[in-house]
């Protein structure tokens, strides 16, 4: 499917800063930058800025093809006559690693197959996706998901790290095109970069802890078994509803418009902006009723959205193990501590498999 | 790349669902405090002759500087050339709507949501329950039967508010009451007027009007719309007297922004309001947590 | 044309300021209203006949008091901005702790103040108020957006989601996480996180986002270094009258498991 050998290429990593110019050069490129002590996609200037080896950014590059704060359309207030003002640029989003990989094809299921978004598809037609493999850290567990490889994701290019050179793997005709254009910087694939190849995903496989990885068979079910757990209450005893964690996930798409009149009354914009499940206005309608009036309730809707909703709407589990919610999550609350609460397994138990697992 | 995704992206641009039509206020009329009826034609003629929906089914109106509200439609597929909607005043954006007046624009999209099962209704009887505005939607299906009566068995409605002064559609629902293929049980909250006691067969709650009902519950299709809180009673009472849950249909309300499946905010458990709803069996209800 | 007017009362004024600064707007503004009363920045003021009332500052004197009842009177909106006016602001956070006396003897001494004062309230306390602005400042964005939307006949909208929201999507390490003091999971957003984007933990100006979780947001703090006291007070600061809705969890520091 995506791994024809005579398609696959070997890019030396001397030849990475050039590879990337040659990007700049094609269209606007978006790459991961440091910012204090994260790292952020934002569209680059300078390829020197690159950060190739990062672990997360603060947000996945949904940013770029579901803008937070976007313009629907606007309409004049005397005719009502629509008018959309909406541009779409080519651009190429460069270091995407796997589990945002798999997020976007969670977004493109949710855009694209039912009632399909043309802006979206639009923004998604002039994308082009380069994948990089990489390391996980604590936060990570995309072995759990099935998220932690790119295989039959829906991108153009995929590097992957075998010491000297990135193994690169082509996913689609804009990926070969791309290829064929800076030909000069490829090598051709040999025997022992393949072997390479092979060995980098057991390679990565062992760098997780399994025994802190959670459990996720069978999890829509263990969800709905356990909807009237104490876990919740706890946890949205400590949660502050401040929606970091959907803000930064990769698959969550939930937004709010608004109709925003201009000062001279002559036209008003419908702007659509990023919103949150965990916030109370969420659920309220006019009148002033909560259909989901506690903390408990919205803290759980997340959980339950991800695990059971996304299986039933489109038939993937809506979570990708990017580990960001945990990560950014300002009460350190942890997506793999409440399902590994919920599962049953003591929390004690838990305690000591983390120490023994930080002592080895 | 997988097929159904290289499937997915490689269509071309569809017609943008979220454009509305642009539509004329052609009618309003006060039915009760803060509730009036907004009757629309579209701008477009196209869009008039091929305008379908089914009884159930709900459209995003675009109120002008507002925003976009969903509300059921209130008039029958059968009965074309209009388009019309029951609005309560009671949030900022039915507040500017109830400002406009006939001849003034708004904006249309739709129709959108599952509706009545109708076609599977056929052949059967048919118990309508309405509570306070919940009347609107199922004015739709009321109509729809009524148009095609031969194909549907008995049709009981039952119908509670507050006091008559809420009664909506006051002079159909007494012209209904006449009629002699149907039968119609209303009731009232309490009786204050003369005309409450003029109007209503009973006082109290609608789930005591549901005994009165002479239906074999096997062969019966019931649709009920009202206020949230009257759900988990009305479904408690009608499966004490032996309809089956699979052939109660309930409506909800949820906050919507785009009608389609991609604003997030109407989700009941694992489903849509919007485009796996709004009309529910009370089946659902057993999985669905925190529907009713 | 609508008739607006824009009122101080006891506060720094910086509101009013703020929307002097809002240049552009406020001159596209100027062909759609008549600001007929606005002392700070104009000689000729009545308040007479107003549409909008925008009214700035807490009340705190006797003046106050009067100035604001009689703008109510001739008002048919009235509008409270900055957290002066939402709030009672700074001068209100130690409302709960001392009486007024002893507030002014602090202040001014034996001799008092010349002028009949009270405990600074917000404006809400004292005549209706229909919408609120908070902010130390108020953001100017906002403020466009209200006048644009009352002039189109349409209440404003403004969700109350934590300042969290904007401080995320622009992209900033979070500050509570750092260890830094921060206010922002239970304040009102609106703002676009200035103080956060800039390093600085949020003060909470803009009060109380929708269901705040006092509990954790003190039990955060001390778990970073301020004793239960210092965080309620800083908590405290911008909260004035809505401060009686902070509350510290019993035990505070068993959640290092």
């Amino acid at each position: 499917m995506d791994f024809h050998i005579e398609r696959a290429k070997v890019l030396p990593k001397s030849n990475l800063a050039k590879f990337l110019e040659g990007l700049k050069n094609l269209s606007t490129l978006i790459a991961p930058v440091k910012k204090g002590d994260k790292f952020i996609f934002s569209e680059i200037e300078k390829v020197s800025d690159v950060a190739v080896n990062y672990t997360r950014t603060i947000l996945p590059p949904k940013k770029f093809l579901v803008p937070y704060r976007r313009e629907r359309f606007s309409y004049s207030t005397d005719t009502l006559q629509f008018n959309k003002e909406f541009k779409v640029r080519d651009q190429i989003i460069f270091g995407v690693h796997s589990c945002d990989l798999h997020g976007i094809s969670i977004l493109d299921s949710v855009y694209l197959k039912e009632n399909p978004d043309p802006r979206y598809l639009e923004i998604r037609k002039r994308t082009v996706l380069i994948g990089i493999s990489c390391m996980p850290d604590e936060f990570c567990f995309c072995l759990s998901t099935g998220t932690a490889f790119p295989d039959g994701a829906n991108w153009d290019l995929f590097l992957t790290d075998i010491g000297a050179d990135y193994f690169v793997t082509i996913g689609s005709p804009k990926g070969d095109e791309i290829v064929l254009k800076l030909r000069k910087l490829f090598k051709d694939i040999e025997k022992k970069d393949l072997y390479l190849y092979k060995e980098s995903t057991s390679k990565k496989k062992k760098a997780f802890k399994l025994e802190k990885l959670p459990d996720l068979e069978r999890i829509s079910q263990l969800i709905e078994l356990e909807y009237d757990s104490e876990v919740w209450k706890e946890g949205s005893e400590r949660c502050l509803g401040c929606g970091t964690c959907t803000n930064v996930c990769p698959t969550c798409f939930c937004y709010t418009s608004v109709d925003v009149p201009t000062l001279d009354g002559k036209k008003v914009k419908r702007i659509e902006f990023t919103t949150s499940c965990q916030y109370p206005y969420y659920s309220l309608v006019a009148g002033g009723h909560y259909f989901k009036p506690d903390r408990a309730s919205r803290f759980k809707h997340r959980y339950y959205h991800k695990f059971v909703g996304y299986p039933y709407q489109i038939e993937k589990l809506g979570c990708v193990g990017c580990g960001r919610c945990s990560a950014e999550c300002p009460a350190g609350i942890s997506i793999v501590e409440t399902i590994n609460r919920l599962r049953g397994i003591d929390e004690k138990e838990l305690r000591e498999a983390t120490e023994q697992a930080s002592s080895r | 790349m997988k097929k159904s995704l290289e499937k997915l992206l490689n269509k071309p641009l569809p017609v943008d669902p979220f454009m509305p039509q642009r539509a004329v206020i052609t009618d309003i009329e006060e039915l009760a405090p803060d509730h009036k009826k907004f009757s629309f034609a579209f701008c477009d003629e196209s869009v008039n002759d091929s305008w379908n929906h089914i009884p159930g089914q709900f459209v995003m109106l675009t109120v002008p500087g507002a925003g976009e509200i969903p509300i059921s439609i209130c008039s029958s597929p059968t009965r074309k050339g209009t388009v019309e909607l029951t609005v309560r005043k009671v949030g900022r954006k039915t507040e500017v709507l109830h400002r406009l007046k006939p001849g003034d624009y708004v904006a249309i999209r739709g129709p959108y949501g599952n509706g009545f099962p109708v076609g599977i209704m056929e052949g059967h009887n048919v118990l309508i329950i309405a509570g306070g505005l919940g009347i609107a939607p199922l004015r739709s299906l009321i109509w729809y039967i009524l148009d095609r009566r031969h194909r549907f068995k008995e049709v009981y409605i039952l119908y509670g508010t507050r006091s008559y002064e809420y009664v909506l559609y006051k002079e159909e629902l007494k012209r209904l009451r006449e009629r002699n293929d149907l039968k119609c049980l209303y009731t009232l909250d309490k009786f204050e007027t003369e005309e409450d006691r003029r109007w209503a067969d009973r006082k109290g709650l609608l789930t005591e009007l549901i005994p009165m009902v002479e239906l074999e519950p096997s062969e019966t299709f019931v649709a009920v719309c009202g206020p949230p809180v009257a759900y988990r009673f009305i479904g408690k009472e009608l499966l004490k007297h032996g309809y089956p849950e699979s052939q109660i249909f309930v409506s909800l309300e949820r906050k919507m922004e785009c009608g389609i499946g991609k604003c997030g905010h109407c989700q009941i458990g694992y489903k849509f309001a919007c485009i796996d709803g709004p009309v529910f069996p009370l089946w659902d209800t057993k999985n669905l947590p925190e529907m009713i | 044309m609508v008739r607006i007017g824009i009122m101080g009362l006891t506060g720094c004024s910086g509101c009013q300021c703020e929307i002097l600064n809002c240049q552009e707007a406020l001159l596209k503004m100027l062909k759609r209203v008549s600001i007929n009363f606005f002392p700070l920045a104009q000689d000729d003021n009545s308040l007479e006949d107003l549409d909008i009332l925008f009214v700035e500052g807490s009340v705190t004197t006797e003046e106050d008091e009067r100035k604001v009842k009689k703008g109510r009177e001739v008002s048919s909106l009235l509008v409270a901005i900055g957290s002066c006016a939402c709030y009672g602001g700074v001068q209100s956070q130690r409302n709960d702790e001392v009486s007024l006396t002893e507030m002014v003897k602090a202040v001014y001494g034996e001799k008092g103040v010349p002028v009949k004062v009270s405990k600074p309230r917000a404006v809400s306390e004292v005549v209706e108020v229909d919408y609120e602005l908070p902010g130390c400042p108020l953001d100017k964005k906002q403020f466009v957006y209200t006048v644009a939307s009352l002039l189109s006949g349409v209440k404003p909208f403004f969700p109350k989601i934590p300042v969290c929201h904007e401080c995320k999507l622009s992209e900033n390490e979070c500050l509570i996480l750092k260890g830094i003091p921060c206010q922002g999971p239970v304040t009102f957003s609106g703002c676009g996180a200035p103080c956060t984007s800039a390093g600085v933990g949020c003060q909470g100006c803009r009060g109380n986002c929708d269901f705040p979780n006092f509990e954790e947001m003190v039990s955060l703090l001390t778990q970073r270094g301020l004793s239960v006291e210092d965080a309620v007070k800083f908590l405290k600061v911008f909260r004035g009258y809505t401060a009686k809705e902070i509350k510290v969890r019993g035990v505070v520091d068993e959640k290092g498991a």
